[in-house]
């Protein structure tokens, strides 16, 4: 079911001032419907990251506006950025970046913790998060032991486990192999479609466009092109 | 409540042990002075606590064991001893002076007694009499022990050769230890005779504080104190040298275990900076990220406290065997004095690393 934008950004800029200012957006427009899986693609430099921070509550916008599930973050007292993100936003990382002093169930129950979800519950869920995500069997595994691919469903269930309404993923295929890296994007959008899940993810591979609903290049900042599943297909 | 914080602390085990042993070496280095600070007090108030006598009477000037500033004129001890309600008087004369053997030669804090001195012989016996007769010595043990004399054997006092019929504990004052000799031997190492350094007065039931007015206010050059109060200036002339630099060091101590601590856990903080950053982004709030530093700080806090506390066992165990002047008083309250200071240097340790910590930004976790 899509209904109405759950992340959306109107005229938002980002400027990283210094000696030499960097225009990290400019007016970049953009609306994420509830439910949907929307890939964002660039070259280095062009924003990407910085999109996904701006849309995520991590950073604030130089100018225009972010709403994230309805509610406009970009003046939004700490505090209240601090709970949108709580309750709205799952993140997935590049290279995972799980705790590697905890178990990959632990890492899990980490981000229900972090919402005040008493401990054994947190792992009573993410035990059934994990099981659910073929992980059955490395519970107990520190990330270190785990391969590319498990690190990255270990991450998917962190982000997953609070139950978001948005995930928002930052290359998480880039440092698998092209059929890992598929697997782990196609687990994320069946995941993400059976709980309704917005997902905004960047990416530097092209090829997994077709999971997408919707394609969107950023160039320089500013989005170049916006590119529909059919189109996409 | 998140135990990310435990977990760096017990499964980064080298960090974790380096951490604690600077906490630990903190502690050892405070307490261990106090507790030979302690010892030395005990040594030195013991032995006039112990005495019979409720009021103590010096010369003008003089108002502890350590420090004797001359003898009482021959008047005041007459005048003392005709004093309604004094009960008995027994004289006392003191002095510092070598006592040796072969192997030590140590100044001594020498009592000279007047048998049979029931109020001024030593109480703390380890073995065989306490009050000497001319010829005969009564050592404390540590100076026995340094010395290397047993009962029945001789030293050397003043040019003489005295016997020791005695061993006392409880007598060692760190520097110096207290010996016990008949007030002629004493007498004659100094060249005088029928000195009297202090009078030790046992008054009527409850009269010691009028007595003592009655001194203070009657009896040319004397003072007289009671008990308590020259027990008191005994341990303040102990203090007085030793608690500037128990002082000094504890704060040193302290400050070194605190920027052990310090430095240790804000390289680890800068190490997992992604991982405060990853823990940002994920939700957590300043007081989240501000208990995983300080976990981790209090783990470590807690493990030095008890290695501290081990390390000064041994050390109050050991310590003697190999210098037996310093021996160190361990009790209850120096042991959670101990965790306390732990606890402390974790406290004081952990700010420049949550200060890091809480500086990471969020946006961090997405960079590469």
């Amino acid at each position: 079911m899509k209904t109405g934008p759950m992340v959306a950004l109107e005229m938002v800029c980002k400027i990283y001032r210094g000696p030499s200012p960097v225009r990290a957006l400019w007016d970049v427009c953009l609306s994420v419907a509830e439910g949907e899986f929307c890939l964002v693609e660039g070259p280095s430099g062009s924003g990407k990251s910085t999109l996904l921070a701006v849309a995520g509550g991590l950073e604030r916008p130089t100018a225009g506006t972010v709403r994230l599930g309805g509610r406009e973050i970009q003046i939004a007292p700490r505090a209240e950025l601090l709970a949108v993100r709580r309750s709205l936003v799952g993140f997935v990382f590049q290279d995972a970046k799980l705790f590697d002093v905890l178990s990959a169930e632990e890492n899990v129950a980490l981000a229900l913790e972090l919402r005040g979800v008493p401990r054994r519950k947190a792992l009573e869920k993410s035990r059934a998060l994990l099981a659910e995500l073929g992980l059955s069997d490395r519970l107990r595994y520190r990330p270190s032991r785990l391969s590319g691919g498990e690190r990255q469903r270990v991450s998917l269930a962190r982000a997953l486990v609070a139950d978001p309404r948005v995930v928002l993923a930052d290359e998480p295929t880039a440092n698998l192999d092209s059929e890992t890296g598929r697997q782990v994007v196609r687990l994320l959008q069946r995941l993400a479609a059976e709980r309704a899940v917005t997902v905004l993810m960047v990416s530097h591979d092209l090829r997994l466009a077709d999971c997408a609903d919707r394609l969107i290049t950023l160039v320089d900042g500013s989005v170049e092109r916006t590119t529909v599943r059919e189109a996409v297909a | 409540m998140i135990r990310l914080g435990w977990h760096y602390g017990t499964r980064e085990r080298t960090r974790f042990l380096l951490t604690a042993g600077g906490v630990a070496g903190a502690v050892v280095l405070s307490v261990f002075l106090a507790g030979v600070y302690r010892s030395a007090v005990s040594g030195s108030i013991d032995y006039v606590e112990a005495a019979d006598a409720d009021l103590w009477v010096a010369r003008v000037g003089t108002d502890n064991l350590m420090r004797v500033g001359g003898d009482l004129p021959d008047s005041v001890v007459e005048v003392v001893a005709e004093l309604p309600d004094v009960l008995s008087i027994e004289p006392i004369s003191v002095a510092l002076l070598p006592v040796g053997t072969s192997h030590a030669s140590r100044t001594q804090l020498v009592v000279g007694l007047e048998p049979p001195a029931e109020a001024a012989a030593p109480r703390q016996m380890k073995t065989g009499r306490a009050v000497p007769e001319p010829g005969e010595i009564v050592v404390d043990r540590t100076f026995a022990r340094r010395a290397r004399i047993r009962l029945g054997e001789s030293v050397t006092f003043a040019d003489r050769w005295l016997k020791v019929v005695g061993i006392t504990s409880g007598t060692n004052l760190l520097v110096t230890q207290y010996a016990f000799v008949h007030r002629s031997d004493l007498d004659a190492a100094r060249g005088s005779e029928g000195e009297v350094s202090f009078l030790l007065v046992k008054t009527a039931p409850d009269r010691a504080g009028h007595l003592r007015r009655k001194i203070l206010l009657d009896v040319d050059g004397a003072v007289a104190f009671t008990r308590t109060g020259f027990v008191r200036n005994n341990r303040r002339e102990i203090s007085s040298g030793f608690v500037p630099v128990l002082w000094a060091v504890s704060v040193l101590g302290i400050g070194v275990g605190t920027l052990t601590v310090a430095l240790l856990m804000y390289a680890a903080v800068l190490e997992k900076r992604m991982d405060y950053a990853v823990l940002a982004a994920l939700g957590a709030g300043d007081g989240s990220r501000l208990l995983v530093v300080l976990q981790q700080t209090l783990a470590a806090g807690l493990a030095g406290a008890v290695a501290g506390a081990g390390a000064l066992a041994l050390l109050a165990w050991l310590l003697p065997a190999v210098v037996p002047e310093v021996t160190v008083e361990l009790d209850p309250s120096l042991l959670l004095a101990a965790g306390a200071g732990a606890l402390v240097i974790a406290g004081l340790g952990a700010v420049p690393p949550a200060w890091a910590a809480l500086r990471t930004l969020p946006m961090e976790a997405l960079r590469r």
